[in-house]
């Protein structure tokens, strides 16, 4: 029987391919946040509130749109509702239940009225937490390592998944009640609807568990496709995801499946992510698919847009006000994400709103994050660090 | 570049950085290889992990181990998914999951692999620093921001884990 030190020496120490890490693009970057953050805080003190109304910038991309053109540029075309748009938003610090020192908030119901996430006990690990009327529950999956609750429907079912002895396994919580989901191997689940339906993904397929109690079935991809992933489904049963980390998809109700649109500009390659759907609003990112030789962080130069899709129209709009982040979506089309500078934000319509944090954004541009949105754009859960740099659950209400 | 003089010092200790990083970027990429499994993924951690040491380069450089600080900063990148600013669009968020284990499969590096992979991250880089590092439990606590019996509990049961889906038998837990 090999030692401790002997069984995990066959792994490979060496990469194999040659190096693409830039120093000076590092330093570059960092002096561009270095720079930014500056005009934020200087900026700061001429602003009154937190509302910064910014001004139209989502451009309609119809088959001949350049997406890398100033977005200044482009006409609005932008179909998401306006009205009511909130001027401003607080933020609220949610309890961790039972003392622990962090947590954050991954999901909520359509309403904003539960919320989910995990805490961050002192040990290690991480505890499933539901947050309903603002008063945090620990729930006790099984397995006492990494856990999460992904996301909560309007009765308060959560589900999420939570490591055992063979890798991370798919869990329901109801009523009180943990059920594991039912899974022949590993795999995950990412959202549910109000009608109990569940998407997730095994690693390698896309998977959709009509009930909580019924077998999942794989949902239908090309051929030659590698891995699909579901991450998020609609009240009519839509769901979306991704094939091999770069083709976004969705899957229909009437069983129908296709590949999202992607900026095509110039005979330019596209590659591109959904995370999240909500009444026929999509959104996700895409960047210029680069040489193979260029690392992530180099394609992210500047080059990762957040689109939004409207699965009605088929349109595709890149989301030039937000910084190449897609972090929540709510029925008016409105949407949550990170600005250039750092620190969370609403794009609401046509206006910016910022949401600010518990704590002067630092060095850590993701410092806070909104996570979920009700469907009247009213209550955005998500995470925010607090001065001492600790992740903390927040709740930002906005009017 | 345009460098006035009053940036003198800057220069110097910007070129302090340079010469550091050029000479730690071999061992942070194998640190990282090793966590991640990946080349790009590797490179897209030092690629994070440089830029945010050049933003605190002066705190850092005065730092007592460097390497050790930087070690830590790669470390601690890999294991919070949540705060390695744009893995959120590209990496690990929406990465997929490692391969499924064939226990019949003929590269034992690559079973290791996928075995190592099915674990949490954190349990990942405690075996890592542990065991190919030869690091001692402390200062691998001290590394994750977490408690020596932390370190001692994610040794067991990553041990643990990994042998059973190498289909090893099982230790005694040793802890």
């Amino acid at each position: 029987m090999p030692s401790d030190f002997d069984l995990l020496r066959p792994l490979d120490t060496e990469p194999r391919l040659p190096s693409t890490v830039d120093i000076d693009l590092a330093i570059s970057t960092a002096r561009r946040k270095r720079v930014v953050r500056g005009a934020t805080y200087a900026g700061a003190a001429t602003l009154t509130a937190a509302a910064i109304v910014g001004g139209v910038i989502i451009s309609s991309s119809g088959p001949s749109a350049n997406p890398t053109l100033p977005a200044a540029t482009r006409t609005p075309t932008s179909t998401a509702k306006a009205a009511n748009a909130p001027v401003s938003c607080t933020v609220e610090k949610l309890a961790v239940p039972n003392g622990k020192p962090s947590a954050l908030i991954s999901g909520s119901d359509p309403a904003g009225k539960y919320f989910v996430g995990r805490s961050y006990p002192d040990g290690g690990g991480y505890q499933a937490v539901v947050w309903h009327s603002g008063v945090g529950t620990e729930v006790q999956l099984p397995g006492d390592s990494e856990e999460s609750l992904e996301d909560v429907n309007s009765s308060g079912t959560a589900v999420g998944w939570s490591y055992l002895s063979a890798g991370a396994f798919p869990f329901v919580y109801r009523n009180g009640k943990v059920t594991q989901l039912p899974s022949a191997q590993p795999a995950q689940a990412s959202a549910i609807n109000d009608a109990g339906a569940i998407a997730g993904d095994d690693g390698v397929h896309a998977l959709l568990w009509p009930t909580a109690s019924t077998s999942p079935t794989r949902l239908s991809v090309p051929s030659g496709t590698g891995t699909a992933k579901a991450v998020d489904i609609d009240e009519d049963g839509t769901v979306v995801g991704t094939l091999d980390n770069k083709v976004p998809y969705v899957w229909l109700p009437d069983g129908t499946h296709h590949a999202l649109r992607l900026p095509d500009t110039d005979g330019k390659q596209f590659e591109g992510r959904a995370f999240h759907i909500r009444d026929g609003w999509v959104i996700g990112v895409a960047n210029e698919a680069g040489a193979k030789a260029a690392s992530g962080a180099k394609k992210a130069q500047g080059q990762i847009e957040a689109i939004r899709w409207n699965l009605r129209t088929g349109e595709m709009q890149v989301v030039a006000q937000i910084d190449k982040s897609a972090d929540a979506v709510n029925a008016l089309g409105w949407q949550t994400g990170v600005a250039a500078q750092g620190g969370a934000q609403l794009l609401a319509g046509d206006k910016l709103v910022k949401l600010p944090g518990l704590a002067p954004i630092k060095e850590d541009s993701l410092a806070d994050i909104a996570n979920t949105i009700s469907d009247d754009g009213r209550t955005i859960g998500g995470q925010s660090n607090d001065a001492s740099g600790t992740i903390q659950p927040v709740v930002w209400h906005c009017k | 570049m345009n460098r006035r003089k009053g940036d003198a010092m800057r220069d110097g200790s910007e070129k302090e950085y340079i010469e550091y990083v050029t000479a730690r970027i071999p061992a942070l990429r194998r640190l990282a290889f090793l966590l991640a499994g990946d080349d790009h993924r590797a490179d897209d951690l030092v690629q994070q992990t440089i830029t945010t040491l050049f933003l605190k380069w002066r705190r850092a450089s005065a730092a007592q181990h460097l390497d050790a600080y930087v070690r830590t900063m790669l470390v601690r990148s890999f294991v919070d998914e949540r705060r390695l600013s744009w893995s959120r669009v590209r990496l690990f968020r929406h990465a997929p999951e490692p391969p499924p284990l064939e226990p019949g499969a003929v590269e034992e590096r690559l079973v290791v692999r996928a075995a190592l992979a099915r674990l949490p991250r954190r349990q990942q880089a405690v075996l890592v620093l542990r065991f190919f590092y030869d690091l001692p439990v402390d200062e691998v606590a001290a590394t994750l921001g977490c408690t020596s019996g932390t370190v001692k509990s994610h040794t067991s049961r990553g041990l643990a884990a990994l042998r059973r889906l190498l289909g090893e038998p099982e230790l005694a837990a040793t802890n």
